[in-house]
């Protein structure tokens, strides 16, 4: 973490510590990442995001989940049959998944490889869920409780990078 | 062992800990490190240099650490001959401080310090402690209700914005917004008294006020921390049609931290505001007068709110 230098303000990993990394790796993974990935939330069916990186400043996900939220709320059937959102004009495409009075949302671009998405967002989600059960469960909002999540989302991204190939291939470059 | 702040420190309670410095002293495995608390206060630790030869001595410096903030130094919890000095222990520290994130491994233990904790007292100093540590990063759902046209978009525009817009359309369904604040709770409680510094995130779902919405309107409350219900004071209507959002909120949530407030304080009253404060405390309301057109006392309104919330959510009351 402390190696990695240049301007980190908006990259995937600024909040993480991703132990098993070099800088350089670290760094490789950071660009590949910001090609695609926009950003990332966790909220409760009823709108409050509990945890979130974002890598594309400009978008409001405040208000997207809330958006999300509302929309969900017209039974449990409607936002499971809503499983991604293409956004015209902005170019944003964004991937829904929701259980146990959680959404997960992930904002993304559209050229994005979307194989495994569903899955892996579904592994995020009950990891999160069982983590954190007892203090979803009583209602807490207080963020600086889910920020510890980082960790876990290091390794998520390293194992869907890993997955869908890009980790691996690319990586081969870099040497 | 000890869990504190809704589990994001752990302390073993068979360790010693020194109080200022948040050292620990395994007396069975002879070994001094930082507990978790402590390095969270460090603040991205980069350099750890050993200051002694080959012994330390209780009281006196014995590590310098170096971080963001400065270099501090850590003085030894008891005296001793040092076995082992882990150059590698800042690697370690964050996820396993006390096993391999040790400091230094003895080979004997003389002179502990009397000040240190440990078992029972453990729990409520190390509550103290992580009060000033933690984040206070909340998020708060407010539901916002009321007659159609008392000005509920009105308000939250004002809040979100800060503007006001003449011609309203009537809201369908719901309406959303969003606003960070920084506030503050000052508790005169005898244990923990001070400030608690805080910021808040308010979702404000302004729900439909339209009687056709009554049927769907419950949905909108999923999860809402806190109310406000409104009126118009210069539309007694409003005012007289209180009792049914009242029932409406406790239907669908219970007991939770509400503001009733009378907006359009800018128009000729005919709702007094003794009325309005009346009926606040019959039903443990806060109360407020308010006007979205002139702005008067709606960012105040919301600070209040969000801190009866947080006094809620952190068993302050
Ligand atoms: N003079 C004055 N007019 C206000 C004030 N607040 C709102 N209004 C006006 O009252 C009308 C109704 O306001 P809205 O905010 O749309 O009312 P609402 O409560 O959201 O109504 P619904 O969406 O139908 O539930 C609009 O024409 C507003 O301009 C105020 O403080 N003073
Ligand atoms: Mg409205």
């Amino acid at each position: 973490m402390s190696n990695v230098t240049e301007d980190n303000s908006n990259l995937v990993f600024n909040r993480f510590t991703p132990k098993n990394l070099t800088p350089k790796q670290c760094s490789f993974i950071q660009k590949i990442l910001k090609k695609y990935i926009l950003g990332m939330f966790i909220c409760k069916k009823g709108g409050d995001i509990l945890y979130s990186y974002q890598i594309e400043h400009t978008l409001k996900i405040d208000l997207i989940s809330n958006f999300i939220a509302a929309l969900s709320m017209f039974g449990e059937e409607n936002v499971g049959q809503i499983k991604r959102i293409f956004i015209e004009g902005i170019n944003i495409e964004m991937n829904i998944v929701s259980k146990n009075d959680l959404i997960l949302v992930s904002l993304f671009r559209p050229n994005m490889i979307k194989d495994h998405l569903e899955d892996e967002a579904k592994k995020i989600l009950n990891k999160f869920y069982s983590l954190y059960k007892v203090q979803i469960e009583q209602g807490k909002t207080n963020l600086s409780i889910y920020l510890k999540f980082d960790d876990e989302m290091c390794h998520f991204i390293l194992g869907y990078l890993t997955r869908i190939g890009a980790y691996k291939e690319n990586y081969e470059e870099l040497k | 062992m000890v869990t504190i702040a809704d589990g994001r420190y752990d302390l073993p309670d068979e360790l010693y800990y020194s109080k200022n410095q948040h050292v620990f002293l395994n007396l069975k495995k002879k070994i001094i490190g930082l507990d978790q608390i402590g390095y969270a206060f460090l603040n991205n630790p980069t350099e750890i240099s050993l200051l002694v030869e080959d012994e330390i001595k209780a009281g006196l410096p014995f590590v310098a650490i170096a971080s963001e903030q400065g270099v501090t130094t850590l003085n030894a919890p008891c005296s001793g001959k040092i076995e082992k000095f882990n150059e590698k222990a800042l690697e370690d520290m964050e996820y396993d401080t006390y096993a391999n994130g040790f400091i230094i491994k003895l080979k004997d233990i003389s002179d502990i310090a009397p000040t240190l904790i440990t078992g029972e007292n453990i729990e409520s100093w190390a509550i103290n402690e992580a009060k000033t540590l933690l984040r206070s990063n909340y998020s708060f759902k407010i539901i916002e209700i009321g007659d159609t046209a008392v000005g509920k978009t009105a308000i939250k525009v004002r809040f979100t914005d800060n503007y006001f817009k003449k011609d309203l359309k009537t809201t369908l369904g719901v309406d959303f917004g969003t606003k960070e604040i920084k506030t503050s709770y000052l508790s005169t409680d005898l244990l923990f008294s001070g400030t608690y510094r805080f910021t808040a995130r308010m979702n404000v779902w302004d729900a439909a006020g339209q009687d056709m919405y009554d049927k769907i309107r419950g949905i909108y409350f999923k999860d809402a921390k806190g109310a406000l219900i409104c009126y118009d004071i210069n539309n007694p209507l409003s005012f007289n049609h209180l009792d049914k959002w009242v029932s409406d909120l406790e239907e669908n949530l219970g007991k939770v931290p509400t503001l009733l407030i009378g907006n359009k304080s800018d128009l000729e009253r005919k709702v007094s505001r003794q009325e309005g404060l009346n009926y606040a405390i019959k039903h443990g309301f806060l109360f407020i007068e308010c006007s979205a057109k002139t702005g008067e006392n709606v960012d105040g309104m919301f600070e209040k709110l969000a801190i009866e919330i947080f006094k809620k959510e952190e068993n302050l009351a």
